[in-house]
């Protein structure tokens, strides 16, 4: 009889002790983390452009090229780092379709990023359609995944509330915790179209990090835009440009909407990657209101004319 | 025997709930496609009671693969009424609750011959209204209970109680180094991609719990009073030569007839039923003389079957009943305005073929990936009740998907080549204007215009000029339709930033099958060959 009531007694404080655990992680969701940016590394050497341009037919070769001439990635990629690869997985479509980053692209630099001794990259994104679909249909699942890199879900449960101390409007929203935690954020957009906010390239690709309800962030996007840049500062920016959506985005669909254009363009400073990019589709930087904003800010030049473009050519 | 048959009873439940689990959509080769080579399909394609009444409804026949079901109904003419008490998942679940709630102590007293005989008017009665163009028999078809059940509550409180036991470990410091990769395990072989959600899920619980409930009455009542696709088994099987035999050793203890749970074995124990004998073989096992044996040939002595006395009087009156009944599942429907609200999935046939055909067996619902589908409550009627409905808000239909139509295994929903589905057009959106964010906050919002995914986009922005609170002039960009390029795939409804119901709705207005539809349709009411 005694027995019986004590493993009663046991399990009941077992109740109560999962019970208070099931707490915990709403506790932790709450809490607001101050985290710092990602730094990025001055370049201060004169030989180091600030965009390397590379042209060519093969994803891969181009990525390697940009890199190369951007100071190799051991420049951006120390030993035993903890590397967040973000690709735009944003939509249920296929590589053709140029919704989405270019997997080879994302799984080139995944090896460039292993080959410089990063103990771990990781690839996601917070898709707008069924994330299962996005990572499948986009081919950045499997290609990523050969390429070394862990490939998982975003969870629920990983995001925390965050203060950007920097902005203007976002002034605090969950971001996803592997993103505050990594010791390298490798920027990996795909250029294209985007009715609301002109071109969605870098500085938007950041809306893949945060959580909550996203679309109420529309209202103001130019200036939430500016805001994530302020907030994330990649060091190393690969704008895929391999296929790019010229109209119909930021979902295309029909082939009709995509362009080859077979770039690949590389920088430390996202502002200025994305002020290349415009020109990618007829528009000058200035057209873009973010990119206006984001000089605003001081977050980098769009000023083609005062930046250091390198082209090359990727066999 | 007992073991085998136990076995046999899990090992169908266990098939039932894997081939459920595994009815559910992922990507093979980047097109979607279902978990596993068969679907749930197979309990429904098997299923001669869903067969004969869509038939019956339709007057069509349906292309599936007869086989399972030709060996499923071939085994009764050997085996009898063995299908319920060696394959049928419910009848498993419903002998599974008899240990739970027991049957009140007196309970054993015989039922009438009426009682028993209620099953077959009720399979008659839904035979006939089939006939006569109404199809309800997936209101009591068990098969279909079961998957209901599994689909729109079990699996998912399921899962919850996973999730919900797991979720909150993971924070933990060493125990989510198990939890966690037992979470991922789960989550890459058992649980659904995303938490499954079933409006009114809650009252297909309550149903399945009444089922089984129904025990603490009677063992097996729902089997023995109720289920018509036990009427039919009992029916086709009263030929089956497999059946119980009693031989001279038998000292009439009683024993076999108060145990047995379809009450088949009357007084005296040769006496016995053999439409109501589910094979269960329980009084073979209890028999403490060895009297009792399941066999082709009669033993020596006499083995009696007592059928119930189906009388040309309780036939009468199921006809009559039948047909004064059936009208009042259309009372109200014959010039009722459709509710614009009522989209079906895409491949879906006219409304009044499509409740003719749709057994409400909710397969497509469990394989919808974007957990768009749901059981209706009223939007088609009474008789059109917990068939599917796209309810925008919850879930869209996924463009590249067309998975509802290839698992229906009634051609409700006609399975649909990919480039036909995009193009297959379920319903149309429209504006809200007055919660609509760039007319009613004069600010920038386009999330809409972002997920449509048609291409030229159905939904465009025009940059419109307006003057805020404070005077200013500023351009702003409002959303407008361009409705023949919508589909009403419904992902605007689902994404809209608003709280509450969204500013774009998708109502069923130029749907693509309403064009098919032989009935007249005609400014929104229903009419022609509805009823």
């Amino acid at each position: 009889m005694k027995n019986e009531c004590s493993r009663r007694e046991f399990l009941k404080q077992i109740g109560i002790g999962a019970a208070a655990l099931g707490f915990l992680p709403s506790t932790f969701a709450k809490q607001i983390v101050s985290a710092e940016g990602t730094t990025v590394p001055q370049t201060s050497t004169a030989a180091i452009p600030d965009i390397v341009v590379a042209e060519g037919k093969d994803p891969a070769a181009m990525v390697r090229a940009a890199i190369q001439h951007l100071g190799g990635m051991s420049r951006y990629v120390k030993a035993g780092d903890i590397v967040v690869v973000k690709p735009n997985i944003g939509w249920d479509r296929l590589p053709v379709q140029a919704a989405n980053t270019n997997p080879d692209v994302v799984a080139a630099v995944v090896r460039l990023a292993l080959e410089s001794g990063a103990k771990v990259v990781k690839v996601f994104d917070n898709p707008v359609n069924n994330a299962m679909s996005c990572y499948k249909r986009s081919g950045i699942e499997d290609k990523a995944k050969a390429a070394g890199a862990q490939v998982k879900f975003m969870d629920d449960r990983f995001f925390a509330m965050v203060r950007f101390p920097e902005a203007k409007f976002l002034k605090q929203w969950p971001v996803y915790r592997e993103v505050l935690e990594c010791d390298c954020l490798i920027n990996v957009p795909i250029a294209k179209h985007h009715n609301s906010s002109g071109l969605t390239m870098a500085l938007k690709n950041h809306m893949g990090v945060i959580g909550g309800n996203r679309g109420k962030i529309h209202t103001q996007l130019h200036r939430a835009i500016a805001d994530l840049g302020a907030q994330f500062k990649p060091r190393l920016t690969v704008l895929d440009a391999y296929r790019i959506l010229v109209r119909n985005g930021p979902t295309g669909g029909s082939l009709q909407d995509v362009k080859f254009e077979g770039k690949c363009i590389a920088g430390t400073n996202q502002v200025a990657v994305d002020a290349y990019g415009a020109t990618l589709f007829g528009l000058k930087p200035e057209q873009l209101e973010y990119l206006v904003l984001a000089k605003e800010y001081g977050l980098g030049e769009i000023d083609l004319q005062k930046l250091q473009i390198k082209k090359v050519e990727a066999a | 025997m007992i073991h085998l048959r136990r076995a046999s009873q899990l090992l169908f439940l266990a098939f039932f709930i894997y081939l459920v689990i595994n009815t559910q959509a992922k990507i093979v080769d980047t097109l979607y496609d279902i978990r596993s080579p068969f679907s749930v399909h197979l309990f429904f394609t098997s299923n001669p009671l869903t067969f004969l009444s869509v038939v019956a409804s339709t007057k069509q026949i349906i292309a599936i693969n007869y086989l399972p079901m030709l060996v499923l109904v071939g085994l009764a003419l050997v085996f009898g009424r063995y299908f319920c008490g060696w394959i049928c998942p419910l009848g498993t679940c419903i002998d599974a609750s008899a240990h739970i709630v027991r049957p009140r102590p007196g309970s054993g007293r015989p039922s009438g011959k009426t009682a028993h005989s209620v099953k077959f008017y009720v399979l008659l009665a839904l035979l006939l209204v089939a006939l006569l163009g109404m199809n309800l028999v997936g209101f009591l078809d068990p098969i279909t209970i079961m998957m209901r059940s599994t689909t729109y509550s079990l699996l998912p409180y399921s899962e919850l109680l996973v999730r919900g036991a797991l979720d909150p470990l993971y924070n933990v410091p060493v125990v989510n180094r198990v939890s966690e990769p037992a979470y991922s395990f789960l989550k890459r072989t058992v649980l659904t991609f995303s938490e499954p959600y079933y409006q009114n899920a809650f009252l297909f619980f309550c149903l399945f719990l009444l089922v089984l409930g129904l025990t603490a009455v009677r063992k097996r009542f729902w089997c023995r009073y109720v289920c018509p696709l036990g009427a039919f088994y009992g029916y086709v099987g009263q030929v089956g030569v497999v059946r119980r035999r009693v031989d001279e050793k038998c000292t009439q203890c009683g024993l076999c007839e108060k145990q047995c749970r379809m009450r088949s074995i009357k007084e005296p124990a040769e006496l016995f039923d053999h439409r109501e004998c589910i094979q269960c073989m329980e009084c073979q096992a209890i028999c403490p003389v060895d009297a009792i044996h399941y066999s082709p040939r009669p033993r020596r002595g006499v083995a009696h079957d007592t059928a119930i006395d189906l009388s040309r009087r309780g036939f009468i009156k199921t006809v009559g009943i039948s047909i004064l009944v059936f009208p009042l599942f259309r009372v109200g429907q014959r010039k009722i305005i459709a509710s614009e609200f009522l989209i079906r999935p895409p491949g879906a046939v006219p409304e009044p073929e499509f409740l003719q055909k749709c057994i409400r067996c909710g397969e497509c619902m469990r394989v919808c990936p974007g957990n768009a589908l749901h059981p209706t409550l009223f939007q088609s009627g009474m008789e059109g009740l917990w068939t599917p409905i796209v309810i925008p808000r919850l879930g869209y239909c996924v463009y590249d998907c067309a998975l509802c139509g290839t698992v229906c295994p009634t051609g409700a929903i006609e399975a649909l080549s990919l480039p036909a589905k995009k193009i297959t057009c379920i319903g149309t959106a429209y504006f809200d204007q007055n919660r609509c964010i760039p007319f009613d906050e004069l600010q920038d919002c386009s999330v809409c215009e972002e997920a449509c995914p048609v291409s030229p986009k159905a939904i465009k922005l025009v940059p419109t000029e307006v003057v805020d609170d404070k005077g200013n002039h500023k351009v702003i960009k409002q959303p407008y339709m361009v409705e023949e390029e919508c589909i009403g795939c419904g992902i605007c409804e689902t994404k809209c930033p608003i709280e509450g119901t969204s500013a774009i709705l998708v109502t069923s207005r130029n749907e693509s099958r309403a064009a098919r539809a032989q009935g007249a349709q005609t400014g929104g009411v229903l009419e022609g060959s509805f009823y």
